[in-house]
């Protein structure tokens, strides 16, 4: 299931709602959290559910023990252990086929390559888990003794198949003891409703047109050749605007489904921490990482480049840092060369502003830097858009009109002119404009008719944001999620 | 450091730092705290989760509290801290200072606030945050609005599972919608059985017509749109400049060597298969044209293998007819769409086939005739009045005389709405001009016997009446729409010629002007016919076979694959 579907929507959230409020106490009220986690879990991957009750009893078996555990000794051999199991568990289910498919393409062995599905999600609570144990192992948070409370942890079903990557220090309290706000339950519907929106209404459109213009995935599987074929007829400004919409679509599509997650935590007063916070207005490819999945950057920080000595080890020793965090960076994103291509892309212009380019960046007015990490970001989409290598060539020289093709054909024209409007509204989206508007128009006195005018009417935002995601949703069976994959 | 529920809280004053008034020459400068720099945040009394301080009398407070960044940890050291007006900030994480936040929202709604004695007292004396009066109407005003939201929610929730309200059907769309799943343990394991439910529930959610055009009508609001494109346009193949050279003999044992012909369900997969892109103008829809390279030469073959196919020395005649895109659609727009080029195509088909008669000149006539009613707007089919255009280009191949259309009577069927509006999620401007169908009735005295492809069959009418039949289904009034075998006996004309039509549905609105020049007309469609032409004609003395199809069935593999299984 996921969240911008009909059935999560109108049958899961509004019966899980319910219930939760007439569960008393906060047990109970965590016994309805958890069923519902394990059902919406369940509802996607009927027989992986159980991988996920085993890595999360693995996990609570190896804290307990790192807690108990008084040497140090004892205490390394039990996190190394962690790492093994939960990093070997996913690099089974979700690298396996890659390697093998390399090693085959290199010795000729093995000849059959199994085809592993990957269990939805198991990106995202692998890393979870793992940070949880790392953590209890520093000491910075205490075991947790209930097995179900760390199941909720690991499979509430806000974050548990898309992100964002939450700490159990950040959660940790929350899990016994929660407060919640009329207030803030407000924030966390407006949040959500938000979220429900730019994926159902923007991304999705996104998509359609990106898909539109480049070549969608279903023909690439089904027909790689005609694709690329297709792909090379396509006119510069449509190869341009197509991965311009792919740009819009990725953001906008991860984005809505933090923003959905944070809602619905706030509803019952759990506080993840932001995910995005509008990466494309990012002054650098720095400034764009600090703001693009934080979750997992702020993962990689704590517990890949600290460890591995950060930024105090001597320059060579950083940019090796950097790298090594840049390439399961990208690995994480897929197993495909691509991805690892798209890391070390970001991982080049890191390094180069580490260097002095950043130095420079601030120097210049701002608006240098932001074009220049828009082009950056935009050409790195291509790498991580196609994970067949054949086509990123002819993307690039196709965008450089080097295809014969012209500079803009009907369809093209066609397609602007009927979404201009659209495109407008989805570049708004990506930019922190309408929060700035919204907080200027926030009532200054109490009372007055204004600030009548202003409840009313974020009141009644929600709940058309709520209807318009569920026109755009009935028969819209264009509803792909992207980060399944990963 | 806990943030349990609100305790009892008990105060300890942390500075006393003595009044000072506030002069501009003062900014900047730490006031008296230098004394307890280091502030022990966790021996802090707790409200709501956040810690307090304590202020001295001073107007102007020691510290000002705020709650826009992380808490840094447990102890504090004030000098560190960034200031206002030599004022230090401490700041909490937002989520531990709820309280403070909606006094913030009622306080004009700064970031910033300035404790005050006095609601640091009303806090004591009251042992928690009790709301201020301020604070209730806040209050009021969330609950309001989560109310407004919830009910909306909850409502949609209601109709959502108001079962009867769900369709099961969709006239626009000429599908039956999805059906709730049934059990199945294998369905459960692979996870199918909670797919199907999920699109049982969106595919048949309650008023999904009226919400799916509401969809379209603020999709329309996205740009200007007296132009737009459904569906991915396909790049196609170039089409060759001659006839193609293959001999057929040979290649119709490749044909049926080395591509073996798809299972039989590929047939009934019919329905599903969607259209190619459409480009619709104004309230006219067009679908695109491709030429395939691979499945043109299938498609050539099994029609020049149908003389061989056909018990006696029959006539065969292959009529590919043009589609609107290139002929009704305005030619400055054609100009610019990128849709292959039919004139060309049909060169090439008309060319290549071999022990057939191509009636090519249909894409001429029905260009001569662009400007009246020949092809519908919102479906991809041609009007009768088109198919007589090209029937006429028929007679002028087999040497006989057509029937004037004057010695028709017409009846029309009105409000048509086909598949381009389907296809287009429902043009708006297509629904407030729809088509209407005309049918010419027939001048003889006729039977027809239909036999289904389950083999059901029954006697039904050249031309029904479809006035009650859904607005999606008017093209049915011709022949009863597409089946298994139709035989048209004209009991005028006992002695004439008997003719086999193999056709698609275009054909359904052609045959109806055969009927005069025959005793018999066997149509066969060969979607929904298992037999082969050799069994079916080998008891039958066949004088001419038509073979009409419109030219999307040259790139049309389900088609092709069906013709060859009918021709082999």
């Amino acid at each position: 299931m996921v969240f911008s579907s009909l059935l999560f929507v109108y049958a899961f959230l509004p019966i899980c709602m319910l219930i939760y409020a007439l569960a008393r106490g906060i047990k109970a009220k965590n016994i309805v959290l958890l069923v519902f986690s394990l059902l919406f879990y369940t509802w996607g991957e009927p027989v992986y559910v159980l991988l996920l009750l085993f890595m999360t009893f693995a996990d609570w078996l190896f804290a307990l023990l790192i807690d108990k555990t008084g040497k140090n000794a004892g205490r390394k051999i039990l996190i190394i252990l962690t790492c093994i199991v939960n990093l070997g568990i996913l690099g089974v289910f979700k690298y396996t086929g890659f390697f093998l498919g390399n090693v085959q393409s290199i010795f000729g062995v093995p000849s059959i390559i199994p085809d592993i599905v990957l269990p939805i999600g198991i990106s995202f609570y692998t890393f979870q888990l793992l940070s949880y144990v790392i953590d209890v192992y520093r000491k910075e948070v205490p075991a947790q003794k209930n097995f179900f409370w760390l199941l909720l942890y690991s499979s509430l079903f806000h974050q548990c198949i898309a992100g964002p990557i939450v700490r159990y220090s950040d959660v940790e309290k929350e899990i016994l003891s929660r407060r919640t706000s009329y207030h803030e339950i407000t924030k966390g519907i407006s949040r959500f409703a938000v979220g429900l929106a730019k994926k159902s209404v923007l991304a999705n459109m996104c998509g359609t047109l990106s898909d539109t213009l480049l070549v969608s995935d279903s023909l690439i599987n089904s027909n790689a050749a005609e694709a690329l074929m297709e792909l090379s007829s396509q006119s510069v400004a449509g190869l341009w605007m197509g991965v311009l919409f792919y740009m819009l679509q990725i953001y906008l599509d991860f984005s809505a489904y933090s923003d959905m997650a944070i809602g619905m935590g706030l509803m019952v007063g759990f506080h993840f921490k932001e995910n995005f916070d509008y990466p494309y207005t990012a002054k650098s490819v720095t400034d764009f990482w600090r703001r693009w999945h934080i979750s997992l950057g702020s993962f990689f920080r704590d517990y890949v480049y600290i460890p591995l000595g950060g930024n105090r080890k001597g320059a060579v020793r950083t940019y090796f840092n950097i790298l090594v965090v840049w390439l399961l960076t990208g690995l994480w994103h897929g197993a495909s060369w691509n991805f690892v291509l798209w890391g070390l892309f970001f991982c080049i212009f890191l390094i180069i502003e580490k260097i002095g380019l950043l130095k420079l960046i601030n120097k210049i007015p701002s608006v240098f830097g932001r074009i220049y990490l828009l082009v950056v970001v935009f050409f790195g989409w291509i790498l991580f858009r196609f994970s067949d290598f054949r086509f990123i060539p002819v993307v690039l020289k196709g965008m450089f009109a080097q295809n014969g093709n012209s500079l803009i054909d009907f369809e093209t024209r066609t397609l602007l002119t009927s979404n201009f409007i659209f495109v407008i509204i989805a570049i708004i989206a990506v930019t922190p404009l309408v929060k700035f508007i919204s907080e200027r128009l926030k009532p200054k006195k109490n009372k007055t008719a204004y600030a009548v005018i202003y409840h009313v009417v974020s009141a009644i935002i929600p709940v058309i944001l709520l209807l318009l995601s569920t026109i755009m949703l009935v028969g819209d069976s264009y509803n792909p999620f992207l980060y399944f994959q990963f | 450091m806990i943030y349990d529920k609100p305790r009892s809280i008990s105060f300890r004053v942390f500075s006393s730092a003595k009044p000072k008034p506030k002069k501009k020459s003062q900014v900047n400068k730490v006031p008296d705290l230098k004394n307890e720099p280091i502030i022990d945040v966790s021996a802090m009394p707790i409200i709501d989760g956040v810690p307090m301080l304590r202020f001295s009398d001073d107007p102007k407070p020691d510290i000002i509290i705020t709650q826009k960044r992380e808490f840094p940890s447990e102890v504090i050291d004030i000098s560190q801290l960034p200031d206002i007006d030599g004022v230090p900030i401490l700041t909490f994480p937002e989520k531990r200072s709820v309280s403070e936040k909606a006094i913030a929202e009622e306080n004009n709604s700064e970031t910033v606030v300035e404790p005050k004695k006095e609601k640091a007292k009303k806090a004591k004396k009251e042992k928690a945050p009790k709301p201020t009066k301020v604070r209730a109407a806040g209050r009021k005003t969330h609950l309001i609005k989560a109310a407004t939201f919830f009910l909306m929610l909850y409502l949609g929730a209601v109709v959502a599972f108001a079962i009867p309200l769900r369709p099961t059907y969709s006239p626009s769309e000429k599908r039956n919608l999805a059906k709730f799943p049934e059990f199945s343990k294998e369905a459960f394991l692979t996870g199918d059985y909670f797919n199907d439910i999920n699109t049982w529930f969106s595919d048949t959610f309650p008023y999904r017509d009226f919400l799916t055009q509401t969809g379209t009508k603020i999709k329309n609001l996205y740009g200007i749109n007296s132009v737009n494109i459904h569906g991915e346009v396909e790049m196609g193949d170039d089409i060759p400049d001659g006839p193609l050279e293959v001999p057929s003999t040979d290649a119709s044992k490749e044909t049926t060597t080395t591509e073996p012909t798809e299972p039989k369900d590929e047939v009934t997969d019919l329905k599903t298969q969607s259209l190619g892109a459409i480009i619709v103008a104004g309230d006219a829809g067009y679908e695109y044209y491709t030429f395939s390279n691979d499945l043109a030469p299938r498609f050539i073959n099994s029609v020049n293998n149908i003389k061989g196919a056909v018990n006696g020395d029959a006539e065969v005649y292959a009529m590919i007819v043009p589609t609107s895109i290139d002929i009704t659609l305005n030619d400055h727009l054609r100009e610019q769409v990128g849709s292959a080029d039919q004139k060309k195509a049909l060169e090439f088909f008309n060319t290549s086939f071999r022990d057939v008669t191509a009636v090519d000149g249909i894409y001429k006539a029905e260009r001569m005739h662009r400007k009246e009613y020949t092809y519908f707007r919102t479906d991809h089919h041609w009007t009768a009045l088109g198919a007589y255009y090209a029937y006429e280009q028929f007679c002028l191949e087999k040497g006989i005389e057509p029937i004037p259309l004057e010695r028709y009577e017409t009846v029309t069927y009105d409000n048509f709405l086909g598949t381009f509006y389907s296809g287009s999620n429902q043009t708006a401007q297509m629904a407030e001009n729809p088509d209407y169908v005309t049918a010419y009735l027939p001048i003889n005295d006729v039977s027809c016997h239909i036999v289904e492809a389950d083999g059901d069959a029954f006697d039904w009418n050249i031309i029904t009446d479809v006035t009650n039949h859904d607005r999606g289904s008017k093209y049915l009034t011709f022949i009863g729409g597409d089946n298994a075998v139709t035989t048209i006996t004209n009991k005028d004309n006992p002695e004439g010629e008997t003719c086999v039509v193999i056709k698609e549905s275009y054909g359904n609105a052609f045959v109806p002007f055969l009927i005069p020049h025959y005793s018999t007309i066997y149509v066969i469609d060969p979607r929904h016919y298992d037999g082969t032409l050799s069994e079916f004609t080998s008891d039958k003395q066949i004088d001419d076979v038509v073979f009409i199809a419109n030219i999307s069935t040259t790139r049309n593999y389900i088609y092709i694959d069906a013709m060859e299984s009918l021709i082999k």
